[in-house]
């Protein structure tokens, strides 16, 4: 369509200094986590001399007893059973809730969705009390299992399974598929980017959850990423450069920045919502 | 045989999940019902005291001061977040030069944790040496140290929870302009209308539905608000961010009144229930 004459400028103009804005926090951090800490009371808006020593430090120093690197692989270690563990539960389940029968579908997909609006804070306290009973808490399983059953990706892959027309299965059973083969054979490979959505949106979850990862871990040695960088920020005192835990905030938050520009389509298409939200 | 099979396989499907969602949603939800009617220790129950929980929330000023707070945060967020996601996404619906990196400014905050945008605005807030004490000494203006004056750190909190989810609303409100015809706009324009007219008279009224999801979900946000605060301010300066998630986690982990903590977490459970279920249903009737 064609635009007002002036508008597009204007648009621009808008758009340009709100973008500027949204880099502001992140550009800056950046910044200077690369600066000596000597940079930092200079009143200099960049800094004017560089370092790598805040990234040497944080990938082999222990600050306050609690290790980067180690929040790192507590990290990736819960992301990759978090994604392989909702895969093999949500891809089943969201086909059963779409395309079969059974006693209670209609009653247990209606709570499902009703669990999604419940605030985490809910369950926060009963949870930790449960998991202490069981002696997980302090262990990445103790992170790792109240993830799983997160209704986001039942939630886009029973959207998906719904309309796949019904020809498709009825002309393989015709050829003698058996349910699991249909399933198995046809549906999951129909399904792949909705599997994708749910893959990059469950990782991007993983890696940055909060609340609950604050709750369960209270030892540096079982603390992921969002934890370690709040347990380091809580004394920016002297005893701990600025700078250092701004390169930890940074090198915790890379491997999700890269995720991001490889798959922003995914992680779009997943909060859309006709596909789903939150 | 295979009758039998087919009868079984649903149950085999989604069998896993609904066990899994059972022991850590459900039983965890109706665990905190219960909890919350304990005088619940950090070894557990002490005595059955029915609503006592509840009732003294309702004479504690702590709690009122907590609530009052959290809807304060609420005032500034929703408003905020609404219009500039939806000017935003206005904006972005329309091809421009550069529009992948202007995109990319809204959307990059999606993939940061709560934890690193904290910090990343508790540097640029930081007194004398952080970019916006800066920004004021450069134009010969002294520093302020916002997030240390009561009601300036909590409005600060806000910017960091608009920041995060901004992108978020984008994407939604953005999928609910592409459903809205374009020969509408091209007919408005033949009648002379302005781009303010154009939003007003088309956009707003025909995104109405999805309008109503963003407030939804930012009440639901605003009234869960917690990370920001905890690494931010931890519910100061004197106690004026102490929103009831700040609350509820004092009371459980640092007082280990897990039962009180019970019932605050079911109270914020029931004020954001009642506050969507009000807003969908003022909103279907004007519809």
């Amino acid at each position: 369509m064609q635009q007002r004459k002036g508008s597009q400028a204007t648009r621009w103009i808008v758009l340009a200094i709100l973008a500027a804005l949204w880099f502001l926090p992140l550009v800056s951090l950046v910044l200077f986590s690369f600066a000596p800490a000597s940079e930092v009371l200079k009143g200099v808006f960049i800094p004017t001399q560089w370092t790598l020593d805040n990234y040497t430090k944080v990938l082999t120093e222990t600050q306050r007893g609690v290790s980067v690197p180690t929040g790192i692989w507590n990290s990736t270690v819960i992301m990759v059973l978090q994604v392989a563990g909702i895969l093999l539960l949500d891809v089943p389940a969201a086909y059963a809730f779409a395309r079969t029968r059974f006693i209670g579908r209609n009653v247990l997909f209606a709570l499902v969705l009703l669990s999604m609006m419940m605030p985490g804070i809910l369950e926060v306290i009963s949870l930790y009390d449960l998991m202490a009973n069981i002696g997980l808490v302090n262990t990445l399983w103790g992170v790792i299992l109240p993830g799983l059953p997160r209704v986001i990706g039942i939630f886009i892959l029973r959207q998906f399974f719904m309309q796949v027309p019904r020809e498709l299965d009825e002309a393989a059973r015709i050829d003698g598929a058996t349910d699991f083969q249909v399933f198995l054979k046809i549906m999951v490979p129909l399904a792949m980017p909705s599997i994708i959505t749910v893959t990059v949106i469950t990782a991007l979850y993983s890696w940055n959850n909060f609340l609950w990862p604050l709750i369960v871990t209270n030892t540096p040695q079982a603390m992921p990423v969002p934890v370690v960088i709040a347990y380091l920020s809580a004394d920016t005192s002297a005893v701990l450069n600025y700078t250092v835990i701004l390169a930890a905030a940074f090198v915790t938050s890379l491997p999700m920045i890269l995720l991001f520009l490889v798959g922003q389509r995914w992680i779009v298409s997943g909060m859309r919502p006709t596909s789903g939200i939150k | 045989m295979s009758r039998l099979r087919s009868t079984l396989f649903p149950y085999l499907l989604a069998g896993p999940y609904v066990a899994l969602f059972a022991v850590f949603v459900a039983y965890p939800v109706g665990r905190a019902l219960y909890m919350s009617l304990f005088d619940w220790g950090i070894f557990g129950p002490n005595a059955f005291i029915g609503l006592d929980n509840y009732t003294s929330l309702i004479g504690d000023r702590r709690f009122w001061s907590s609530f009052w707070i959290t809807s304060g945060f609420a005032a500034m967020y929703v408003p905020m977040i609404t219009v500039i996601s939806l000017v935003l996404a206005v904006m972005l619906h329309r091809k421009l030069p550069g529009i992948g990196i202007f995109r990319t400014a809204f959307f990059l905050p999606i993939v940061i944790n709560v934890a690193v945008a904290a910090i990343a605005f508790n540097w640029l807030f930081e007194p004398n040496i952080g970019t916006i004490d800066k920004v004021l000494n450069f134009f010969g203006l002294p520093g302020q140290n916002l997030l240390q004056i009561p009601g300036w750190s909590l409005f600060v909190i806000s910017l960091v929870t608009l920041w995060i989810n901004v992108g978020f609303m984008v994407i939604i409100l953005l999928a609910g302009l592409e459903n809205i015809p374009d020969e509408l706009y091209e007919a408005a324009r033949l009648d002379g209308s302005t781009a303010l007219q154009d939003l007003v008279l088309i956009t707003v009224p025909l995104l109405r539905p999805i309008l109503l999801i963003v407030v939804v979900l930012s009440i639901v946000q605003a009234f869960q608000i917690f990370g920001e605060v905890l690494i931010m301010t931890q519910g100061g300066p004197f106690g004026s961010t102490t929103v009831l998630t700040m609350l509820l986690y004092e009371e459980g982990f640092e007082r280990f009144a897990l039962g009180r903590a019970a019932a605050i977490g079911v109270v914020i459970t029931l004020i954001i229930a009642t506050l969507s279920f009000i807003q969908f249903r003022f909103f279907r009737r004007e519809a």
